[in-house]
């Protein structure tokens, strides 16, 4: 075994196995069952010939008893000395591989498996022929959501004989228990080259897949699927839409709009009481709302379609359980997604791991520090695998320290798990870390919308100022700038004054040198492009926002 | 996705939730205290495991175990055996059984006459009789000499809110059968009690408040706490899990622990020598309705409740209720709607007399009444509160 970088600087752990070290095959499997591997295999094609081929490890779980057998779907390979190449198959090869030798597809010599330490997040999942039901009600429940594309080894029936048939395709509907698959490409697995075959099942007719034997449909023996887009939301994952709350009478938020993609970090930022956790809990469902609020192009209100595509990390480290361990209480949560405990135990395993608290995943959580217990409330809320996660304050009586580490192991989680966030804070700061902001404003409420970058540029100056730095700061330089023409706006920083204006910003530098010489008032340095940053914004917003009357 | 699908997805979410609340009351010290330390402490001490309790149990007055006015007017069979003659133109046993007529007349009893003493105790057993008098042979002879004679007075003991009533009018006719023929130092009567079993004897009279008072409050004070301490379960409400599935998770959960809390006081019970005449699958039956109805009453405080101290207010009180309401109320159409009260009716006639469960069914129907309306109480409360503060 190895561990090793490619030339794109990705890390592969490798493994080398002969064929008799199949209990040391799933035994390596068992360890890395978060990751999805790779197989490099070469054997014994059940023709007599040499096989060569690369493919994936299936394990996904299904009723399908997965300890006993090693599932692989062999994506391409060559056979034989002209190198031949063969379609998708999926071989199974059992763990007692002396036994079971002559009934089998392939037999192996030498089994490679890869570990590019790529997450699995469980898109592919695979039914026996005999589970015919069960792929078709696992498939009503998805397809309506998601595009979903199939394997399927099984015979097709002619009017005078019966074939074997490898189809791979898209999935088109259901009707009357039988699935109508759009293929792709179709092979015939015994002579996989036979080209009169394949001009025969041409490509782009739709299949039939029935369990009934009748003609001109195939019968399924082994039935793969992958879960792919979903669809009508492959990108927009929330979309916010003149929401207005009111409670009690008195309009809480309004005139709210904000939408964010898949991937992106969004910052619900803004000052205490201005209408964050207002927004957040109509988002989820929890208050009553004008507007549209659309997650994934479902209706927020429609809070159990979108429950399973959602994790909330909620600000009080106290809803969790404090007398469970950070394993207890993921499998706890987890359940109710419908995920088995093992499963949930070895995903939180990996979660902790990432999140840096695995060394305390068995100590009670009450136990912990608080950024420990705000890791395992994280760890708590990743463990379904949603798309987007919604956090509530995260930061919130952290130390600067932990703030920042807190943000890195956010970024691990957007960047490796592919999570899009939703981050409620109050540091200003922190809209840095965020791909799109929705600022909130105390007694305006919703106040702007858009990426850092493009906010700090609606000041004047479009993101940048004059920055003059004082030997000694006098609270009067302020007005006194303020007075100069062509000035917007004047900012205090420490000993240093930052000056927004939509002017040339070299002539305007001018203007201010002369009127401090006039007033002789020493400078330390003075520079005409110093980038603002969201401290700057927020000082010119909340002081220019429009007053609002009691 | 298909009814079944919903169905199973449904209980694989309500067995998950049932596994997390058995693992929080099983951490929780003070949960299991309340749940099994107390209960089989207390069935020790009624067991005379300790040394026994309030002394010899034959030696204890009715007046001690008494439990109270009632509603129900005692029935009590009469024997007269008397052929003796003592005094001209005067049967004193007729005059006896004439006082008897009198205050029946007067609503203060009601008399079943017989001369079989075996049927009488076929009645005192099945709780149709709370007691019965025997006139002796020689009754009237004896008092003509002067030599003392003495009415056998049998008591069902069982039916403790029934007993004092009944001591209390037998007391109320000899007193003034008395005084009426001036029989003062001769003439007196002696108690028997029945339906008392040989071994057992504390816990055996004890039962029919003891089990389900203790069983009620055990389960009703530890499950006041289930919503409205469980702070995470707004955090598990925005998963797939509904609120009722949370509820009913609760429900099971604290169930199950009580279900084993019945078997440990049962088999205790059992094993400190007490005998039933009923089924014991009866007994433990009716133990854990009363215990279901306990959890629901205490999941509906809990849902109730806005913090905890509250939710255990709100049980103290109800609790307190609940013991006033069987020891003072008379009505019994009000009575049927307090669980121990049911459970103290259902443990008398079906485990201690060996009755059918059939001829006390409508204490059972407010049982199952009871169990339900709370429990559907309780969700409905729950399910308006907000998930996020």
């Amino acid at each position: 075994m190895s561990i090793r970088r490619d030339g794109m600087e990705t890390l592969i752990e490798e493994a080398i196995f002969s064929a008799n070290q199949m209990e040391e095959i799933f035994l390596w499997l068992q360890d890395r069952q978060n990751y999805i591997i790779d197989v490099e295999i070469t054997g014994q094609w059940y023709t007599g010939e040499y096989l060569k081929a690369m493919g994936s490890v299936l394990k996904k779980y299904t009723s399908e008893n997965f300890k006993s057998s090693l599932y692989i779907v062999l994506e391409e390979g060559e056979l034989g000395k002209e190198n031949l190449l063969i379609g998708r198959h999926i071989v199974r090869i059992p763990r007692n591989l002396k036994k079971h030798k002559e009934k089998l597809a392939l037999i192996p010599n030498i089994i490679v498996l890869k570990n590019r330490f790529k997450v699995d997040r469980q898109e592919q999942i695979f039914y026996r022929g005999k589970e015919y039901h069960k792929a078709v009600e696992w498939l009503e429940n998805f397809l309506p959501r998601y595009q979903i594309t199939c394997l399927i080894e099984g015979i097709l029936f002619t009017e005078d004989k019966a074939e074997k048939i490898n189809v791979s395709g898209s999935i088109k509907k259901i009707q009357n228990r039988e699935l109508f698959i759009e293929v792709i490409d179709a092979f015939d697995p015994v002579d996989p080259l036979n080209e009169e075959y394949k001009e025969y099942i041409s490509v782009d007719w739709i299949f039939q897949v029935s369990n009934k034997s009748d003609v001109g449909k195939v019968t399924p023996q082994k039935i793969l699927f992958q879960i792919g887009e979903e669809l009508a939301l492959t990108r927009r994952v929330l979309d916010v839409k003149d929401v207005k709350v009111v409670l009690g009478g008195r309009t809480i938020i309004h005139d709210v709009n904000f939408k964010l993609n898949r991937g992106e970090i969004l910052g619900i930022i803004g000052e205490s009481g201005a209408g964050k956790s207002t927004t957040l809990k109509a988002i989820l469902g929890e208050f009553d709302y004008d507007g549209k609020i659309e997650l994934f192009g479902h209706n927020a209100r429609d809070t159990k379609t979108i429950a399973p595509f959602i994790g909330y990390i909620p600000q009080e480290l106290s809803r969790m359980y404090g007398n469970f361990n950070a394993l207890e209480n993921i499998v706890s949560f987890g359940r109710q997604y419908g995920i088995p405990e093992d499963i949930l135990i070895q995903r939180g395993k990996k979660i902790l791991e990432d999140l840096g608290i695995a060394h305390v995943a068995n100590q009670p959580v009450d136990s912990l520090s608080g950024g420990q217990k705000r890791r395992v409330s994280i760890a708590i809320s990743m463990v379904h695998n949603p798309h987007v996660i919604f956090l509530d304050e995260p930061t919130s009586g952290l130390d600067p320290q932990a703030r920042y580490e807190l943000w890195s192991y956010l970024d691990i989680i957007n960047k490796e798990y592919e999570i899009t966030l939703v981050v409620i804070s109050h540091y200003l700061d922190e809209i840095e870390y965020c791909d799109k902001a929705a600022i909130f404003l105390k007694d305006i409420g919703f106040y702007d919308f858009g990426s850092p970058k493009e906010l700090k540029r609606k000041l004047p100056g479009e993101g940048y100022a004059i920055e003059v730095e004082f030997k000694t700061i006098s609270l009067d330089f302020v007005e006194m700038l303020e007075e100069i023409e062509d000035v917007e706006f004047v900012i205090q920083r420490g000993e240093r004054l930052r000056v927004l204006s939509k002017v040339s910003r070299e002539k305007l530098l001018n203007k201010i040198l002369q009127k401090l010489e006039a007033s002789y008032i020493l400078i330390d340095s003075a520079d005409t492009k110093v980038a603002i940053d969201m401290i700057d914004y927020f000082t010119y917003v909340s002081t220019t926002k429009p007053q609002v009357s009691e | 996705m298909g009814m079944l699908e919903k169905l199973k997805k449904a209980l694989y979410r309500i067995y998950g939730l049932y596994f997390k609340e058995i693992r929080v009351l099983l951490k929780d010290k003070f949960a299991m205290l309340i749940i099994f330390a107390l209960p089989v402490f207390l069935v020790l001490v009624l067991g005379e495991v300790f040394g026994g309790v309030g002394g010899d149990v034959e030696s204890t007055s009715v007046e001690s175990i008494a439990g109270g006015d009632t509603m129900e007017i005692p029935k009590i069979g009469l024997i007269d055996l008397d052929l003796s003659e003592g005094f001209p133109n005067l049967d004193l046993s007729s005059v006896f059984v004439n006082k008897c007529k009198l205050y029946e007349s007067s609503g203060a009893l009601t008399i079943v006459e017989s001369n079989n003493q075996t049927e009488l105790d076929t009645l005192l057993g099945t709780g149709v009789l709370n007691g019965y008098l025997i006139i002796p042979d020689m009754f009237e002879y004896n008092l003509s000499i002067h030599f003392p004679a003495i009415i056998i007075v049998t008591l069902d003991i069982l039916d403790q809110t029934l007993l004092e009533s009944t001591q209390s009018v037998i007391d109320t006719i000899i007193e003034d059968f008395k005084e009426e023929n001036n029989f003062t130092g001769v003439f007196n009567y002696e108690i028997t009690r029945a339906n008392i079993p040989e071994t057992g004897q504390t816990l055996f009279l004890g039962a029919p408040i003891f089990f389900p008072m203790v069983l009620f409050a055990s389960a009703a004070l530890t499950s006041a706490q289930l919503i409205v301490s469980d702070i995470p379960k707004d955090r598990m409400s925005l998963t797939p899990a509904n609120k009722f599935e949370i509820t009913l998770g609760k429900l099971l959960a604290m169930q199950t622990l009580m279900t084993l809390l019945i078997v440990l006081m049962l088999v205790l019970s059992f094993f400190l020598g007490m005998t039933v005449r009923g089924s014991v699958l009866d007994f433990f039956w009716i133990l854990f309705v009363i215990a279901l109805s306990g959890v629901t009453f205490g999941l509906f405080v809990s849902a109730i409740a806005r913090v905890p101290l509250e939710a255990l207010q709100f049980f103290i009180f109800a609790f307190i209720f609940q013991i006033i309401g069987v020891l003072f109320v008379q009505d019994e159409n009000i009575l049927r709607f307090l669980p121990m009260f049911d459970g103290y009716k259902i443990v008398i006639s079906v485990v201690l007399r060996g009755q059918s469960p059939l001829s006390v069914s409508i204490y059972y129907i407010y049982l199952y009444v009871e169990f339900f309306l709370l429990f559907v109480g309780a969700y409905l409360i729950y399910n308006r509160k907000r998930a996020l503060l």
